[in-house]
C-alpha cells in the first residue's frame, strides 16, 4: 500500500475572467480584463488578453496600453465567492481533508484514496471533470508530497494543466527548476540569489543551511528545505475568517485628511458590519497606505480589548493615520480588524459607558440596513463629501 | 576651544549624554553633543529637544570655547580610545574639531555654531535633596502600570502629587493600576497642588540617568530638574498638563462594605500561576480563582489545545465571592513588585477591581481588574425527547 503523502493543488483557470466569460457569452474568446478605472489594478486576466502581456496585479493602465482592445469589467466578489463555494464542495467529494488557501485555490490530502479514485492522475482528471460539470470553469491540478510543490505543479501546464510529481522525481524537478518559482522567493531575495549565481533549485544546494542562514536569516534555512522538496503537507480544513478589512483606491492621489478619514469612516463601517454579521471582535486594527510613489505601508495598534464597533475602529484608524507620516499623495487607504479571540476579556477600571451606546446605535444602524438597503441611512460626516 | 580632559573624567558622562540623542533618525542638531570649555571644567551638553543633559568635568581648558559634534561618533570615539589624556582642538576655521590622543589624531566636522540653544539652568533657590535609589524603587514598583498610549482611560504619564501628609505615585494603564506612598515634607512642599505628570518616555531616560546617590530635585513650572549632589550633572524634562484621571473613583471601591478578602502566601501563588500559565493561550490568558471550599484557595486553567491545570493551596478567606478571573501574566508581574511573603487580595465582586497589598509593602497598593467570565460551550446535546 502506498502510504507517502500526497498534496493536491487546485488552481482555477483565470478564475474572474472566466467565471464573467460564463456568466456572459458574449465575453467567450474574447481578451476579458477584470478591473476598471484607471487607478485600480488588474485582479484576472482571460487567455486572451494574456497573450497581449496583460497579467494580474499590473496597474490598469498599463493593461489598457498593452491590450485596448480588451474588455474591462468590474469585479463581482459575491458572484466569485458562489462560484468558489460550488468549487470546494467538488473537491469535498474527494477528500475530506480540504484546506481553502484562496476564492480559486485549495489544497486537498488525498493519501490514501488510490483504492476509491485510483492514482493520482486519474484522480486528478476526474476532479477537473467534476469542476467543469458542476461549474462550467476549467481548473489546473498538481500532485506532489508537499505543499508548495504541489501548487508550483499546478502553474506548471496551465490552463487545464495536470501535473504530477511523485517522491521519487522531486530531486529531479527541482533540479533545474528556476529558484524564482519556489513561494516567497521575489523581488528582493532574487537579486541577492543572483549575485551568488544561484538561479536554479539545484543550484541553492550548492550551498550549506549554515551559508544560507547566515545570508537570509531564518528564510535562508526555508529556502535550503524547500530546494531540497522538504516542506509542510499538513491541511488546515476549514481555515476560519483570520481577519475582516476594506480599502479603496481613488480616482485621484490624496493629501487631504478630512477626505481621507472620511473613507476611513465608510470603510470602518463595512467591516464593523461584517465582524458583527459573522459574531466576530478584534483586538487589532490595521491601516494600510499606498502612496503616489505605489510604496506601501500598514500600521497596526493591539487594543486591550476586542471591537466591533463602526465608531471604535474608526478612531483606532484615524489615530494611526495621524501618527503616520504623509509626505506624498495617498493613493490607496484601507482598514482592516484582525487579532479575534472569542476568549475572555479583561476588564476596565473605568468602563467606557459610551461603548454601550456605540453597540446599541450599530444594531439599530444593521437592522435598518438590512432591512431597506444601505443607502437609507448614512452618517452625517459622509454627507460632507457627498456634495 | 582647545581643553585637556582624562577619558575616565568623561566617558561616563559622555555615555549618558549620548544615550539622549537620537540614534539615526532626528535633525542633525539633536544628533549633536555640544562642548563647552570654561573655567577649569569641560561641559558636555546634549538634548532630544525635550530631555536635557549637562555634565560639566575637569579639564585643562588652554583656550575657551564652544563647538558641536555628531555626538555618536564622538562617544563611540571616545569610548573606544584608551585610558589617559585627550586633548579636544578647534581648528581655526572652526569647521572641525581635533581629537588626539598619543599619535591618535582624528578630525570631526562640527555642527553649525547657532544651532546651539542655551540648557534650561538648575533653577537657583528652591531644591530639595532626595535619595536616587528610592526614586528608582518608586520608579519600579509604579511604571509596569503607566500606560504605553494616551486613552480616555489611561494615560501615557507617571503621576506625583501631594495627598495631606503624604505624596502619592501612580500608573495607570485602564486595567491596572498602582500607587505608591510616601512621606516625605520636602518633596510634598515643593509639588504644585495638581501635581506632576511626567511622560512614560521621559521617566524611562530618567531611569537611566539615576544612581543610589543622594539626587537634588527642583521644579520649575515647566520642568522637573535632577542634579547630582556635587552639581557635576544635571538632567531635566518638560512636565505634562493633563487632567489625570480620577483613581480615587475606583480606589475608593475597595474600602465599601462587603468586599471579600483572600489572603494567600506570596512565593506559593507565583510559583502556582507561573505552572498554569503554560495552560493559558492567546484567547484564553487567565487563571480562574475558585473560592468555595473554605481554607483553600484553587487555582484552575485550561485551553482547547493546551490541556488543563488545576492546583489547591491553603489560603485564607472571607467573602461571599466564588470564583473570579486574572490575567495570569500580569497577576504574576503584579506579585513580582511585592516583598511581603503573603499578600492579600481586597475583591469588589467578580468584575470588580481587586486591590493586592502587602504587610510589608507600607502604602503599596496595586489595583487589577480581573477578566470578564465567559462560560465557553465545548460541547452541546440536544435534549431527548
Amino acid at each position: 500500500m502506498d502510504s507517502a503523502k500526497r498534496i493536491l493543488h487546485v488552481d482555477m483557470d483565470a478564475f474572474f475572467a472566466s467565471v464573467e466569460q460564463l456568466d456572459d457569452p458574449s465575453l467567450r474568446g474574447k481578451p476579458v480584463i477584470v478591473g476598471k478605472g484607471d487607478r485600480g489594478v488588474v485582479s484576472a486576466a482571460s487567455y486572451e488578453a494574456r497573450v497581449y502581456g496583460v497579467r494580474s496585479a499590473m496597474p490598469v493602465v498599463q493593461a489598457r496600453k498593452l491590450c485596448p482592445q480588451g474588455i474591462f469589467v468590474g469585479g463581482r466578489m459575491s458572484r466569485y465567492a458562489e462560484v468558489s463555494r460550488q468549487v470546494m464542495a467538488v473537491l469535498g467529494e474527494f477528500s475530506p481533508l480540504v484546506e481553502q488557501a484562496s476564492v480559486d485555490e485549495a489544497y486537498v490530502d488525498i493519501t490514501g484514496t488510490r483504492t476509491l479514485f485510483g492514482p493520482p492522475r486519474k484522480l486528478a482528471e476526474a476532479l477537473q471533470a467534476r469542476v467543469r460539470e458542476a461549474t462550467g470553469l476549467s481548473c489546473s491540478v498538481g500532485v506532489a508530497p508537499v505543499k508548495f510543490l504541489a501548487k508550483i505543479a499546478s502553474d506548471f501546464r496551465k490552463p487545464s494543466g495536470v501535473t504530477i510529481i511523485e517522491p521519487e522525481d522531486v530531486a529531479a524537478f527541482l533540479q533545474d527548476l528556476p529558484v524564482g518559482k519556489i513561494p516567497g522567493v521575489g523581488g528582493k531575495t532574487l537579486p541577492r540569489l543572483a549575485q551568488l549565481g544561484v538561479r536554479t533549485c539545484g543550484e541553492v544546494l550548492r550551498y550549506s543551511r549554515q551559508f544560507w542562514e547566515e545570508h537570509l536569516g531564518e528564510w535562508g534555512r526555508v529556502l535550503h528545505q524547500r530546494a531540497q522538496g522538504l516542506g509542510s503537507a499538513e491541511l488546515t480544513p476549514h481555515s476560519e475568517m483570520k481577519s475582516s478589512s476594506a480599502e479603496n483606491t481613488f480616482a485621484k492621489d490624496v493629501s487631504d485628511e478630512e477626505e481621507l478619514k472620511r473613507w476611513l469612516l465608510r470603510q470602518s463601517e463595512r467591516v464593523g458590519r461584517d465582524l458583527r454579521k459573522h459574531g466576530l471582535q478584534g483586538r487589532t486594527v490595521t491601516l494600510k497606505l499606498k502612496f503616489e510613489d505605489f510604496k506601501h505601508i500598514t500600521r497596526s495598534r493591539t487594543l486591550a480589548e476586542p471591537i466591533d464597533t463602526d465608531l471604535e475602529i474608526f478612531r483606532t484608524a484615524c489615530d494611526l493615520l495621524d501618527q503616520t507620516e504623509r509626505r506624498k499623495r495617498i493613493r490607496l487607504i484601507g482598514v482592516g480588524v484582525s487579532n479575534f479571540g472569542g476568549g475572555s476579556a479583561q476588564l476596565s477600571l473605568m468602563p467606557d459607558e459610551n461603548r454601550e451606546r456605540l453597540k446599541r446605535l450599530d444594531k439599530a444602524v444593521d437592522s435598518i440596513r438590512d432591512r431597506h438597503g444601505r443607502s437609507l441611512i448614512k452618517r452625517g460626516k459622509l454627507f460632507e463629501g457627498d456634495q | 576651544m582647545f581643553v585637556k580632559v582624562t577619558r575616565t573624567d568623561i566617558i561616563e558622562g559622555l555615555q549618558k549624554s549620548a544615550n539622549i540623542i537620537p540614534a539615526k533618525t532626528g535633525a542633525a542638531f539633536l544628533r549633536t553633543i555640544w562642548l563647552s570649555a570654561e573655567n577649569g571644567a569641560l561641559r558636555i551638553m546634549s538634548t532630544d529637544s525635550s530631555l536635557e543633559f549637562v555634565g560639566s568635568y575637569r579639564a585643562e581648558v588652554v583656550e575657551q570655547g564652544l563647538c558641536g559634534v555628531q555626538g555618536r561618533s564622538f562617544f563611540d570615539l571616545v569610548r573606544k580610545l584608551p585610558a589617559g589624556e585627550i586633548q579636544l582642538k578647534l581648528d581655526p576655521t572652526g569647521q572641525t574639531l581635533l581629537v588626539s590622543q598619543a599619535g591618535r589624531n582624528y578630525k570631526l566636522p562640527t555642527s553649525e555654531k547657532s544651532w546651539f540653544q542655551p540648557f534650561a539652568e538648575f533653577p537657583q533657590g528652591e531644591h530639595v535633596m532626595w535619595s536616587g535609589d528610592f526614586l528608582q524603587e518608586l520608579i519600579d514598583r509604579v511604571f509596569f502600570c503607566v500606560s504605553d498610549e494616551d486613552t480616555m482611560e489611561a494615560m501615557a504619564c507617571m503621576y506625583m502629587r501631594a495627598v495631606e501628609e503624604k505624596v502619592e505615585v501612580c500608573g495607570l494603564n485602564g486595567h491596572q493600576f498602582a500607587m505608591c506612598g510616601f512621606v516625605n515634607d520636602d518633596v510634598r512642599g515643593m509639588l504644585p497642588p495638581e501635581g506632576v505628570l511626567i511622560q512614560k518616555k521621559y521617566v524611562l531616560e530618567l531611569k537611566k540617568w539615576l544612581t543610589a546617590d543622594e539626587i537634588e530635585l527642583a521644579i520649575s513650572q515647566k520642568r522637573l530638574f535632577f542634579r547630582t549632589q556635587d552639581q557635576r550633572e544635571s538632567f531635566s524634562l518638560p512636565l505634562s498638563y493633563f487632567q489625570y484621571p480620577d483613581y480615587k473613583s475606583f480606589v475608593g471601591k475597595l474600602s465599601t462594605p462587603g468586599v471579600s478578602e483572600l489572603q494567600a502566601e506570596k512565593a506559593a501563588l507565583s510559583e502556582a500561576l507561573d505552572r498554569i500559565s503554560i495552560f493559558n493561550t492567546d484567547n484564553n490568558r487567565c487563571t480562574y480563582f475558585q473560592l468555595e471550599t473554605p481554607g483553600q484557595l484553587t487555582l484552575q486553567s485550561q485551553g482547547n489545545d493546551t490541556g488543563a491545570a488545576t492546583e489547591s493551596m491553603e489560603a485564607g478567606f472571607a467573602g461571599e465571592l466564588k470564583k473570579i478571573a486574572f490575567p495570569t501574566r500580569d497577576l504574576l508581574e503584579i506579585l513580582g513588585h511585592f516583598h511581603s511573603p503573603k499578600v492579600r487580595f481586597t475583591l469588589t465582586g467578580a468584575e470588580g477591581p481587586c486591590g493586592i497589598t502587602g504587610e510589608d509593602d507600607a502604602d503599596y497598593l496595586v489595583i487589577i481588574m480581573p477578566m470578564k467570565i465567559v462560560e465557553e460551550t465545548y460541547y452541546s446535546e440536544e435534549a431527548s425527547a
